[in-house]
């Protein structure tokens, strides 16, 4: 405790008997006060806005940027085979073997097969060159 | 409690800020009471620290000068002074102060803080609340005159 003089304690007990009532009108600031913190954080808002507002549109939002972002399969794999099939192509085109030229064969070639133009059909059979 | 908030606060307006603001603290955290010290106690303190608060706010509480010379007998003021005062005349002597006298003053002569604990509070010196009490006095003593009541 303080200190004080015969004119402290008496400014004292004069200014601690005072009274100043309060009024409805700060009852009721109390009380809405009171209610609001009751009714837990959902219930603040900031100019009208609630929070679960807020969670809505952010959940929105990473919605629609997932959905924008997301890898399209169908399209990507055929766009990026086309050009593959093609290189393969032209790759294994050099390797192919050439069929030679057509030759008409002459009867009587030096290399010794008998050619017939006279014998029927069914008894023909081919050079051993053109069998498969 | 609303007489209390009035002391601190120079506008009615703002002692009941104070008020609402710390019955609201009060019923918020009345679970912390304990039966240590008395309810009305408790409730003053809040009341108090609220008041304070609302004058930080306002930057009220920024200019305190210290003195290097303190003679007591230069605001000792005689006890017939405070025999007839009214309670009216007391809201004026304190609306009168500027407002780190008027909270020192409150702080130390009616609420009875130590001069250590209203230095922690006010976060000044020792020796500046000391100052602060001393010229209030003064400054009450001339109030106490103009009002016509025998100060010297």
């Amino acid at each position: 405790m303080s200190k004080l003089d015969s004119f402290d304690r008496q400014f004292r007990r004069t200014a601690r008997g005072m009274r100043r009532p309060a009024g409805p009108q700060q009852w009721d600031r109390i009380e809405q006060l009171l209610s609001r913190r009751q009714s837990g954080p959902a219930a603040v808002s900031w100019m009208g806005v609630r929070p679960w507002m807020v969670a809505a549109v952010v959940l929105l939002v990473a919605g629609f940027a997932a959905f924008t972002q997301l890898p399209r399969p169908a399209q990507d794999t055929v766009l990026a085979q086309r050009p593959e099939s093609v290189e393969d192509l032209a790759l294994t085109a050099t390797t192919f073997p050439r069929i030679p030229d057509y030759t008409p064969v002459s009867e009587g070639r030096p290399d010794g097969e008998v050619i017939s133009r006279s014998e029927p059909r069914g008894q023909l059979t081919p050079a051993p060159k053109y069998r498969f | 409690m609303g007489a209390v908030a009035r002391r601190y606060c120079r506008r009615d307006a703002d002692a009941d800020d104070v008020l609402v603001a710390g019955f609201f603290r009060v019923f918020d955290k009345i679970d912390t009471f304990s039966d240590t010290g008395s309810f009305e106690g408790w409730i003053r303190r809040i009341i108090v620290n609220e008041a304070l608060m609302l004058l930080r706010k306002k930057h009220a509480l920024r200019q305190a000068s210290e003195l290097t010379e303190v003679d007591p007998a230069s605001y000792a003021i005689p006890a017939a002074a405070t025999e007839r005062l009214a309670e009216q005349d007391i809201l004026d002597l304190l609306d009168g102060m500027p407002t780190g006298y008027r909270t020192i003053f409150n702080l130390y002569v009616i609420e009875g803080y130590k001069h250590r604990e209203i230095a922690e509070m006010l976060d000044i010196s020792i020796n500046t609340s000391k100052s602060q009490l001393i010229l209030a006095k003064k400054r009450l003593r001339e109030l106490l005159e103009k009002l016509g009541y025998p100060a010297r």
